[in-house]
């Protein structure tokens, strides 16, 4: 579904990508993991076109064709399917929770099926819902992140790109999401997760990949990270 | 209501449409690009010349009225497209030097093609007539601005806050890399800003002529400039807000000439500044926004 290889990419004058490659294959949940500033979120902000990276290919197969990511704007990124739930939720706060769900549709033509998602989003979070007339920023920060979560299901994913959606959530929030990321998978959407809480991670991903200072350095199935010992002392606090 | 006071509170309301015509679009186009746009002024010269070679042409009014809207609209997306955009991302100040340029190269222009000399300037003689209201009386154009400038922007608000557009628009002045991860084409959404805030400034200019009878091509400094105030009253980057200080400025200097005795009268942009600094002392981020949003 994605094939990214050897991405080079600079912010300001820091190398932050240095020749990142790895795939996600049709249907796989993937999760990139690593400390802060190890280049996880740049590597979506690449995916999604927002940064352009000094060189390298990032390949996304969607619908039977193939996107050039590092070439293509992000409007026309989003329209082949491959969607990015930012970090820190990013929803809009003076607009109401329906407006932000409506902007998640933005490129999206069908109204039947807008307003099927739109059920389907209800049903996941009757919050939203209820709340749907509310300034978007009035709401708790759980809530605001299910309202991204939705934001993002309304452009009809067929790669979904979270980036820490567990960041700074209570317990039961965090379950709740994690459970609809789980649904998310068996409807066959293909999902990359970035995610602090490497543990969480490991557990619900098919693949892994540990990034550090820019790099790739291990890649395996979540199961094989999470007994690796480097992965056990470096990001899941385990000694080895 | 004393014929006096009636022909005052007009004379304000038809004053502040002029001002929050240019008012809005100078807000909005704050809002998506944060780009205090000292051009913006000058779409109302703009607007007042192409009125006049239209009337000159023969153009029927109502179609008039259609042609300067989208005069207007092109030389605001003119601009953004060859000016504002390759600049996009560079400093603010960088921003604020080019609106400068665009508005010296405007006016300089106009002045070789037109001459500085002034142009007379009249509504047909139906409109300059004034009518009587129960008792008291107004001029017909006064009221027919009044009337057209809150047609505009009712239309303005259904374009803004009822429509696929106008809801991008607003994601974009509020978070415009998040509404890129829309699928929101971020330029496009800029220009629509820039079309439909320079048409209404044009359409200012048309109002203006018509009022004060006479146009040259610097008439657009004093209403950028007052477009600017205005938005300072109503809080930069907020279009009810911006509305709302043009139709305060305009009455508020109908007041100032009308309450000051006689020799004060030519004092009134005057005061209307003392009005700015006051407000920037006392309510920096406007009268119509709240203290804790973030604006600026």
């Amino acid at each position: 579904m994605l094939e990214i290889r050897d991405l080079n990419v600079f912010r300001g004058a820091t190398h932050v990508l240095k020749g990142v490659s790895f795939q996600v294959r049709e249907g796989e949940l993937a999760a990139l993991i690593g400390a802060n500033g190890a280049g996880k979120s740049t590597t979506l902000l690449t995916l999604s076109g927002l940064l352009r990276p000094r060189s390298g290919t990032a390949i996304l197969r969607s619908g039977g064709k193939e996107f050039d990511l590092t070439r293509l704007a992000s409007e026309k990124i989003v329209r082949a399917g491959l969607i990015h739930c930012p970090e820190g939720r990013q929803i809009f706060q003076s607009l109401s929770v329906a407006e932000n769900l409506a902007m998640g549709a933005y490129a999206q033509r069908d109204k039947v099926r807008i307003r099927e998602t739109l059920d389907e989003v209800h049903s996941l979070f009757p919050i939203l819902a209820e709340r749907a007339g509310l300034a978007a920023g009035s709401l708790s920060g759980g809530e605001q992140m299910m309202l991204a979560i939705g934001r993002a299901l309304l452009a009809r994913p067929r790669m979904l790109l979270l980036d820490e959606p567990s960041l700074g959530l209570a317990p039961q929030v965090v379950e709740k999401i994690f459970d609809v990321i789980a649904r998310l998978k068996s409807t066959g959407v293909t999902i990359l997760l970035i995610e602090q809480n490497a543990a969480m991670a490991l557990e619900v991903a098919d693949a892994a990949h540990v990034m550090e200072n820019g790099r790739i350095v291990l890649s395996g199935t979540g199961a094989e990270l999470a007994s690796n010992d480097r992965v056990r002392q470096s990001y899941l606090g385990i000694a080895a | 209501m004393s014929q006096y006071l009636f022909q005052q509170l007009i004379n304000g309301l038809a004053l502040g449409s002029l001002y929050a015509l240019v008012a809005i679009g100078f807000s909005m186009i704050y809002g998506i690009v944060r780009l205090i746009n000292f051009a913006h002024g000058d779409l109302v010269m703009i607007g007042a010349f192409s009125t006049l070679a239209l009337v000159t042409a023969g153009v029927p009014w109502p179609l008039i009225l259609v042609f300067v809207l989208t005069i207007g609209a092109i030389a605001g997306m003119t601009i953004e497209t060859i000016v504002f955009r390759p600049i996009r991302g560079a400093s603010q100040v960088t921003g604020f030097i080019a609106t400068l340029a665009v508005s010296i190269a405007i006016q300089n222009s106009a002045l070789m093609i037109l001459s500085g000399q002034p142009r007379n300037f009249l509504f047909p003689a139906g409109m300059r007539q004034r009518v009587g209201l129960g008792g008291v009386n107004a001029s017909l154009t006064d009221i027919v601005i009044i009337v057209l400038t809150l047609a505009l922007i009712a239309g303005l608000f259904l374009i803004v806050y009822r429509t696929r557009l106008g809801t991008a628009m607003r994601a974009t002045a509020e978070n415009l890399t998040a509404a890129r991860l829309m699928g929101v084409a971020v330029n496009r959404t800029i220009l629509a800003a820039f079309a439909i805030g320079s048409a209404l400034a044009a359409v200012s200019g048309l109002f203006w002529g018509g009022k004060f009878g006479q146009i040259d091509p610097l008439l657009g400094f004093v209403p950028g400039l007052k477009a600017f105030v205005a938005c300072v009253i109503g809080g930069v980057g907020s279009i009810g807000g911006a509305m709302m200080g043009g139709y305060i400025l305009g009455l508020a200097e109908v007041l100032f000439v009308g309450l000051l005795p006689q020799e004060f009268s030519g004092y009134r942009d005057t005061f209307v500044f003392l009005l700015l600094i006051v407000i920037l002392l006392v309510r920096p981020s406007g009268l119509f926004v709240r203290q804790t949003e973030e604006r600026a």
